[in-house]
């Protein structure tokens, strides 16, 4: 186990004693340190705010290890309001000291520091990973008969999303070039042809976005004319299983109990009692939608 | 530390106090959000986990399982504090404050999440055509727009709920005021978006004035063929004397509310067009009754919404 080398190397913080007054570190010093407040106040002025006093700090605190461990802006002036005692611990000291700490001390500050940018990051960035399926999302719920404003929807989706309107518009283009949002006259504004097709995209992006087969995509053959029969028939229509199996033999599908395990996991029938299916028009022409707009959603559209 | 291709070395939750160094070997860290809804991520050689786990006690975030035969330093409390007691006060003091900075950092997302996803469920809320709504569906649909918990996007619920604009059951919300979601949403949308107030936040004195203009219409109104309710100048002049501690109606008071067109005036008929403006001149006043009652209830929503969600989150 490494348990750190002895500490012959290390270049001690610095100590001083400074007047009501004095200031210990601003935003303009070139060099970057911790400061800790052993004795006295220190006061935290911000200088964008005519040095109005932010927070004041007590004997036991430390001010400045964003700045030196993170490189981060200082943003305030600290300033001791009584006389004080302090210490510094600059760049070189700091470095000494890390070099003598165990690796895996050093990594667990790492650690933690990193952890910590990340959420800063997570903050700022956008609130969803998929972009183009989330603008689906947002165009989804706009009538089709609507003309909606190119700008104002791109601005709106990026205050609701805190996308950049550089990936919102690249989204925007995605969108159009498969033909689920369309351009009206000068780009200015756009119009949804068919919005539920919106819902069946973020659905299969979704899928993508997750690594699994989408299940309109994977049908067979049989599965597919099964699909249309089924389409023909009123909502609602109800069997037991033997009965659906029996009417599909009847329309000459032979289908096995492993065919049959595999259409209900489409959900194209709904439990009912009694060991009814009841058929599901809505999820057949969800399948059948996507099937027929299958080079829209894909994006390979001429 | 070996470890056995399949075991698991630690569970999510748990708390080790312990400190984690791949040193050989791939292991598989899997996270299961409260909707049961798996994430996962690799550890290869060099990875380290556990780092708050051994600095405050706090719970794993997730469960680990090696992938194949691992080599782990496993880092005990123990030996951290030893150390720590070894090196200068200021360094735990900086360990302290990264710590510290982190769970800040933490806070501050959950917070921001909780504060902008709203704008998104007022969204979908707004644009939903079912006034019956399955919870499960609504989640589905947030997801979307943004990666808040159930739990917190149950808390912006309930705070909907507390405005009266939904009504939640077990597994459903009902919409209870479609017309006031859209407003809040709109307004939310233009301060945020055009820097700029709507003109549906009133003043004082329109809320008041719009105020006893309904209690004037549900007394004396008259209901005309548009479905606005109409009611007299006099009458409402009245009425203002009485509900505003003696207050005169006046022209002036009266003439944004004209310019925002939430209310009409009629003039006499008696009167030229040069004789307006007047109340003298102005027979009745008229208004979308239903519209003004969504705007003076939006009037009392909004100053209280900011500060809602704050407390809320």
């Amino acid at each position: 186990m490494i348990t750190g080398d002895s500490r012959k190397k290390i270049i001690p913080p610095t100590c001083s004693h400074v007047k009501a007054g004095f200031v210990v570190s601003s935003p303009q010093d070139e060099d970057k340190k911790i400061i800790l407040l052993n004795e006295g106040e220190l006061v935290a002025l911000d200088p964008k705010a005519n040095n109005k006093v932010v927070f004041k700090i007590h004997p036991g605190n430390l001010v400045g290890v964003g700045a030196l461990l993170e490189r981060e802006p200082v943003r305030y002036i600290f300033q001791a309001t009584v006389d004080s005692v302090i210490t510094i611990i600059d760049d070189e000291c700091m470095e000494s000291e890390l070099k003598s700490l165990p690796v895996w001390l050093l990594a667990i500050i790492k650690a933690i520091s990193a952890r910590t940018r990340r959420i800063n990051e997570s903050i700022r960035a956008a609130k969803t990973d998929n972009p183009l399926a989330s603008l689906a999302a947002f165009c989804k719920f706009f009538k089709e008969d609507e003309f909606l404003q190119t700008k104002a929807l791109l601005q709106e989706f990026s205050w609701l999303t805190k996308t950049s309107i550089p990936a919102a518009s690249e989204a925007l283009k995605a969108l159009i070039r498969r033909k689920l949002v369309i351009f009206q006259g000068d780009k200015s504004c756009l119009s949804i042809p068919n919005p539920d097709l919106l819902g069946i995209f973020v659905d299969y992006q979704k899928a993508k976005d997750m690594d699994k087969s989408w299940p309109p995509f994977c049908l067979t053959l049989q599965q597919k004319r099964i699909l249309v029969l089924l389409s023909t028939l009123e909502n609602g229509t109800s069997k037991d299983a033997t009965d659906w199996i029996a009417f599909f033999k009847e329309h000459n599908f032979e289908i096995s109990v492993a065919d049959w395990l595999q259409i209900q996991q489409f959900e194209w029938f709904t439990e009912k009692g009694n060991h009814l299916l009841s058929l599901d028009l809505s999820k057949i022409n969800y399948f059948e939608t996507a099937l027929k707009y299958e080079q829209n959603i894909k994006g390979t559209v001429k | 530390m070996n470890i056995a291709a399949g075991k698991i070395l630690c569970m999510q939750g748990d708390t080790p106090h312990s400190f984690y160094i791949v040193k050989k070997g791939n292991l598989v860290a899997t996270f299961k959000d409260e909707q049961n809804e798996i994430l996962t991520k690799n550890l290869g050689p060099g990875s380290t986990f556990g780092e708050l786990s051994i600095v405050e006690g706090a719970p794993l975030e997730y469960t680990v399982q090696a992938e194949e035969d691992c080599e782990i330093e496993v880092i005990p409390q123990s030996l951290f504090q030893e150390t720590m007691a070894e090196q200068p006060i200021w360094m735990k003091s900086v360990i302290s404050f990264l710590t510290q900075r982190n769970s800040i950092a933490k806070e501050n997302k959950r917070k921001k999440d909780f504060i902008t996803t709203f704008p998104s469920l007022l969204f979908i809320l707004a644009k939903s055509s079912d006034k019956l709504i399955y919870l499960k569906d609504l989640k589905n649909e947030l997801k979307n727009f943004s990666n808040l918990s159930s739990l917190e996007t149950y808390k912006l619920l309930l705070i909907l709920q507390d405005f009266r604009l939904i009504r939640l059951q077990a597994e459903t919300l009902t919409v209870e005021n479609e017309t006031l979601i859209k407003l809040l949403y709109d307004m939310l949308r233009i301060r945020a978006i055009y820097k700029n107030t709507s003109h549906y936040i009133l003043s004082l004195t329109e809320q008041a004035i719009l105020s006893t203009f309904t209690k004037t219409a549900s007394e004396k109104g008259e209901q005309l063929p548009n479905g606005h309710i109409s009611v007299k100048t006099i009458d409402l002049a009245a009425q203002t004397k009485q509900s505003m501690h003696g207050m005169t109606l006046t022209m002036r008071s009266i003439e944004t509310l004209l310019q925002k067109r939430l209310l009409q005036a009629s003039p006499k008929t008696s009167t030229k067009i040069n004789d307006i403006p007047g109340l003298e001149f102005i027979e009745t006043f008229s208004a979308d009754f239903e519209r003004l009652l969504n705007l003076l209830e939006l009037n009392r929503i909004y100053p209280k919404l900011d500060k809602k969600l704050v407390v809320s989150g």
